[in-house]
């Protein structure tokens, strides 16, 4: 199985942007910033708030519920790095993108 | 949703965070549970389920380092006390959790200073 | 909840506490001071040390200071900020700032030592100064 699928067209997003989505049943959250596309668990593993719904500062989402802090490039938890979100390749082709589902 | 399934809930979730930290739930499974029922209602009454031994200033920025599990927030502190401040985690290699004390913050970085 | 319904609570409070331990907290329906109260089961002992603890409602180290310092017959004066009015939790923040920069509890104060936290060692010595 190829485990490439299309998530967005390229201009859905722009830079500093966010968006949530549902990929092969996962729920993730698709940044855009400076000019790259990232793709992240969109679940904060501290309560299950969707990060989607959090503040994005550069390459740092701010969960809502909890200010729990995660480096998008990354999944890292600012605070401890013991502690991650799940992150997914992405790759932009022919004005796509698309997310590699496998972790 | 009742109390119990909260509880419930607490535990796995916080079990996910606290486990790659190095930390366990206290094996004083009495302690645990009265602790956790406090946070169900922490959670109803002000939002989150804030540690109930540590008083909130009713500054946001202060207060959302108090939500269990607070210990990446604290880290340096709960790990010289092997225990978070309330005394629900302790050490993965805790086995009785009565011989832990709790060590002041203000004591804890003095000891810290003189190494 | 009004004054009277929380001195009511706090009675039977305190009772819970000190009648294992073999007292009668013989607290006065006329007393309006509720730290008094809990101290007049006391009367008989001399030189009994003053201490007051900030604790919270939520905190089982909080309760479990109150009854080491109960079992040694000191006049325990016991505060609980979660649920103090405004102008206490105030007064409080203000004064554990200058032990600490958080609000961790519980705070034992006798004479004009403070220790912060459930540590019995600690608390027999303040005891004894």
């Amino acid at each position: 199985m190829v485990p490439w699928f299309l998530a967005i067209n390229e201009s859905d997003l722009d830079d500093g942007e966010k968006k949530p989505l549902l990929l092969e049943g996962t729920k993730m959250l698709l940044v855009r910033q400076e000019s790259s596309f990232y793709a992240l668990s969109n679940i904060c593993p501290h309560m299950n708030c969707p990060l989607s719904k959090g503040i994005l500062d550069e390459y740092v989402i701010q969960c809502l519920c909890h200010d729990w802090r995660f480096d998008i490039r990354n999944g890292e938890f600012l605070d401890a790095k013991e502690i991650k979100i799940d992150s997914y390749e992405t790759k932009v082709t022919d004005g796509k993108v698309y997310v590699n589902i496998e972790k | 949703m009742d109390a119990k399934k909260r509880m419930d809930q607490f535990r796995t979730m916080f079990q996910r965070i606290i486990d790659p930290l190095g930390y366990k739930f206290s094996p004083d499974t009495e302690l645990v549970d009265f602790l956790l029922e406090q946070e169900v209602m922490l959670e109803k009454e002000k939002g989150s389920p804030f540690c109930p031994c540590q008083g909130l200033k009713g500054e946001r920025e202060y207060d959302m380092k108090l939500v269990c599990p607070c210990i990446p927030f604290h880290r340096d502190h709960y790990d010289a006390m092997k225990r978070c401040w309330c005394g629900l985690y302790v050490h993965k290699d805790v086995e009785d959790p009565d011989e832990l004390v709790q060590i002041s913050k203000k004591d804890f970085e003095a000891s810290r200073n003189k190494c | 909840m009004d004054t009277k319904k929380i001195m009511d609570k706090s009675r039977k409070m305190f009772q819970r506490v000190v009648e294992p331990l073999g007292h009668n907290s013989s607290l006065d329906e006329k007393t309006e001071n509720i730290s008094n109260d809990e101290a007049s089961g006391f009367e008989s002992e001399t030189h009994t040390k003053k201490v007051t603890i900030y604790a919270l409602t939520t905190c089982p180290w909080c309760k479990k200071a109150r009854k080491f310092f109960m079992e040694k017959n000191a006049q325990v004066e016991y505060i609980e900020y979660d649920k103090a009015d405004e102008e206490t939790r105030k007064s409080i923040k203000e004064e554990c700032s200058s032990y600490m920069e958080e609000l961790a509890f519980p705070v034992i104060k006798s004479g004009g030592n403070v220790v912060v936290g459930y540590d019995t060692k600690k608390y027999a010595s303040l005891l004894e100064q």
